[in-house]
């Protein structure tokens, strides 16, 4: 009897965690330890980063099967919303209900530094297939440009699923950053002169524009791209909810308890995807640095869009504000006021920042459109 | 790994030139908007307000060229500015013109309106207090 209780204390412990375990699963489990820490210590975007960093800790548990690849787990089901692209859109929904673009039909030139800015997501492609990622690939981390996580995810879940965890990783970690990476590329890129250009102020806009602006927008990009309209008819359906004023509890429920669902959704199964098999190689490397070029050359490209703009129109729009056309709202707008209240502290850059700053969102959309037409 | 580098330029070139070309379009229709909207209002605001000459809506208290006789009586008000105001802001001019020595007789206030600034002094401490999170 005793040694019937012996053997099946041993199977248990073959059949535990403490038998199964991997050294590679050991390092993915810190990996996540470390992300949950930088979310919930250091604020890193922690409405995604930590359910993604706990999907990745559920994903590497040795015999959990919690993985978005293991057939019949729960963690399965909830990514297919990912796989099939219906988390990001709904995603996108939310945030048109959030997101005000007055300050972009006021200032519609604002769309071009939205434009330029998606030069890093282009540049980055050519950067990755360099280091020898295939084209799908290379385009998924060339979003990651973007600034935008749900562009990112979604354009990813099309062209290259299998680097779904540490594209998701890099975006929202280098969106967290934004801060950090973007003030000196835009110090180096202007002069003094430049960045204490005090805009003017924006003009008021009526509420008949503010609502035929979201129609308009998802009908051009559409009709265009159509590759993009899952995620511009979203934004935009949501922003017209936003605008329109009748549909308050739609509004609501888009921007708050739908929302919040889905990101739960969404931040779990995409964190699952990082298993150690897809995590630990050095494509994940290469990934992370290529994304942090994609973020320099992003805002580069939006800086020196913006300067040409201070030239074209005689010295009255201020190059930081295109900084903010990598999207990452509002963090970038917010980093282009700060940057430029060091130079004039009365200086208020946020308004017409944050033109650029959803022009980008929308730019980053066509852009993936884009990508997926081409490479998918 | 051999790259295509005749690919990846024509995807580099044409990514960026469509987003451009949506984006630009964008930038035209919104402003034909805007202009489309603004006459609209325009047109609207010109046909009520026909009669109401008076509309000196947006623009600061601004003591008016010097008129010959009377003094004291506002000619001409705001529809938003109540007697209150008014008193306030004459006597105000007044202390003021007294100061400068202008004898009280020699001027009086025709419209009050709100000076054109780039941000007014309030809408600036608003702002300072709305961004200062950032």
């Amino acid at each position: 009897m005793f040694s019937t209780i012996i053997g099946t204390i041993s199977d248990i412990l073959v059949n535990s965690g403490f038998g199964q375990i991997q050294w590679q699963q050991l390092v993915m489990l810190l990996i996540s330890m470390v992300l949950i820490y930088l979310a919930v210590a250091k604020g890193y975007e922690p409405l995604l980063l930590l359910p993604i960093a706990f999907g990745m800790l559920l994903a590497n548990l040795p015999g959990a099967n919690l993985s978005s690849y293991s057939e019949g787990s729960l963690i399965y089901y909830l990514y297919q919303g990912v796989k099939m692209g219906i988390y990001p859109p709904l995603i996108f929904l939310g945030i048109g209900c959030m997101t005000d673009f007055g300050p972009l039909i006021a200032n519609p030139k604002s769309f071009l530094l939205g434009a330029a800015a998606q030069g890093g997501i282009f540049l980055t492609f050519i950067g990755a297939l360099a280091l020898g990622f295939n084209p799908q690939q290379a385009g998924s981390i060339g979003i990651i440009g973007g600034a935008d996580g749900p562009t990112a995810i979604f354009t990813t879940s099309k062209l290259a699923p299998e680097l779904l965890g540490s594209i998701a990783v890099a975006a929202y970690s280098y969106m967290a950053l934004v801060p950090i990476i973007q003030p000196p590329i835009m110090k180096l890129l202007t002069t003094k002169k430049e960045r204490s250009v005090v805009m003017g102020q924006l003009r008021p806009v009526s509420r008949l524009e503010k609502i035929v602006f979201p129609i308009m927008v998802t009908i051009i990009v559409s009709f265009i791209v159509p590759d993009s309209a899952a995620l511009v008819g979203m934004l935009m359906l949501g922003n017209l909810f936003k605008e329109s004023g009748v549909v308050d509890r739609l509004n609501k429920t888009a921007q708050n308890e739908l929302m919040n669902i889905i990101t739960i959704f969404l931040g779990v199964s995409v964190g699952a995807t990082a298993t150690y098999d897809h995590f630990l190689v050095p494509e994940t490397l290469k990934i992370i640095v290529l994304g942090l070029i994609a973020f320099c050359f992003g805002t580069a490209c939006g800086v020196l869009f913006g300067k040409l703009m201070y030239v074209f129109t005689g010295g009255k729009v201020n190059p930081l504000i295109g900084s903010a056309g990598v999207s990452a709202v509002p963090m970038a707008a917010r980093v282009a006021q700060k940057v430029g209240q060091q130079e004039v502290p009365t200086n208020y850059l946020l308004m017409h920042a944050m033109g650029p700053n959803v022009a980008g969102v929308i730019g980053s959309a066509v852009a993936a459109g884009v990508l997926i037409n081409i490479l998918g | 790994m051999n790259v295509d580098w005749m690919f990846a330029i024509t995807v580099l070139v044409t990514g960026i030139l469509v987003v451009f070309l949506v984006l630009i379009l964008l930038v035209l229709l919104i402003a034909i908007m805007g202009k489309v909207v603004s006459s609209i209002s325009n047109q609207g605001s010109s046909a009520s307000g026909g009669k109401a000459s008076t509309a000196p809506s947006v623009p600061a208290p601004k003591a008016a060229a010097p008129a010959p006789k009377t003094q004291a009586k506002p000619v001409v008000q705001s529809d938003d500015l109540g007697d209150d105001v008014i008193a306030v802001i004459s006597a105000a001019i007044a202390a003021i013109m007294d100061e400068e020595g202008v004898p009280a007789g020699s001027y009086s206030v025709k419209s009050i309106k709100r000076a054109r600034e780039a941000r007014p002094a309030w809408a600036m401490a608003g702002m300072q207090q709305n961004t200062r999170p950032f």
